[in-house]
């Protein structure tokens, strides 16, 4: 009886863990709208888009306005 | 009555004299063979640019200093050495002026740069982005952010203008896209909410894809 009171806790603790772990990340996941910038980069970072074509301009114009206030 | 008829000459020579000087002063100095833009006709060149360049920034809409702006590129190119430089548009007629001028002067060698990479380091350092400290565009001033954006959408307003030189586009779509793009730059650097920037962005992206192609979405 112990034994599965101790599993029905440790279960509790992982599965709450998890999903404290996927929250954090999908709300770091909203605030970049994704689009070419590699593993969703910040726009300042050295591996993020360059502005090689019309297309990046724009991604890259909703990328940074996803970050106004 | 000789002192009178003297008199009446002098009156006469000072008269001749007056007019000849106001017509000399009046008229364009130029010869008939100066061609505009050729060395040694200075002030004909110089009268033609100038005329051009008033008459564009006299039109009342953004859109029609725009339009004229591209139907006379030659001409106003040919005054770009001693003309005033013309307050950007999106820099006209609100409280950030100063700010706005002071961006587009720090920026300019920017778009000087051929490399992509580098001109995009170029925008953010001058946007005000801290990245050589090791900064976050995310940490970065709301101000900063703006003025990102502001450079990116000038980059775009480039291309979109080298364009029409070039014949891609004709010079009444060049001017429909540069006007958005002054508006939405104007909104962006009067500091209005984003919710009131995207759907000017939204409608910018629309034109453009309806006259340039692309997949701006």
């Amino acid at each position: 009886m112990k034994i599965i009171v101790i599993i029905i806790v440790l279960a509790v603790i992982i599965g709450g863990a998890a999903w404290f772990l996927s929250s954090d990340n999908s709300g770091e996941d909203s605030q970049t709208t994704g689009s070419n910038n590699a593993g969703g980069a910040d726009i300042s970072s050295e591996n993020s888009r360059a502005l090689d074509s019309n297309d990046n301009v724009f991604s890259e114009i909703d990328d940074a306005l996803s970050e106004l206030q | 009555m000789k002192k009178e008829i003297i008199a009446s000459a002098i009156i006469l020579f000072v008269i001749a004299s007056v007019s000849f000087v106001i017509a000399v002063g009046s008229s364009s100095g130029g010869t008939p063979n100066c061609q505009i833009g050729s060395p040694g006709c200075p002030d004909t060149n110089g009268v033609q640019v100038n005329e051009v360049y008033r008459m564009c920034e006299s039109k009342i809409t953004v859109a029609e200093r725009i339009k004229c702006r591209f139907n006379n590129k030659e001409i106003l190119n040919q005054g770009r050495d001693y003309l005033p430089e013309a307050v950007e548009e999106a820099c006209r007629g609100h409280a950030r002026a100063e700010e706005c001028k002071q961006l587009y002067r720090q920026s300019k060698e920017c778009y000087e740069i051929d490399s992509a990479r580098e001109k995009k380091r170029c925008f953010l350092e001058k946007s005000g982005v801290n990245i050589n400290a090791g900064g976050t565009f995310r940490a970065a001033p709301d101000d900063s952010k703006r003025n990102y954006v502001v450079l990116l959408l000038y980059e775009l307003q480039e291309r979109i203008e080298n364009m029409e030189t070039v014949g891609t586009i004709t010079s009444d779509e060049a001017t429909d896209l540069v006007t958005q793009i002054v508006e939405i730059k104007k909104l962006i650097i009067e500091g209005k909410p984003r919710s009131e920037i995207i759907p000017k962005i939204q409608e910018f992206k629309q034109a453009y894809r309806t006259i340039v192609g692309g997949t701006a979405q």
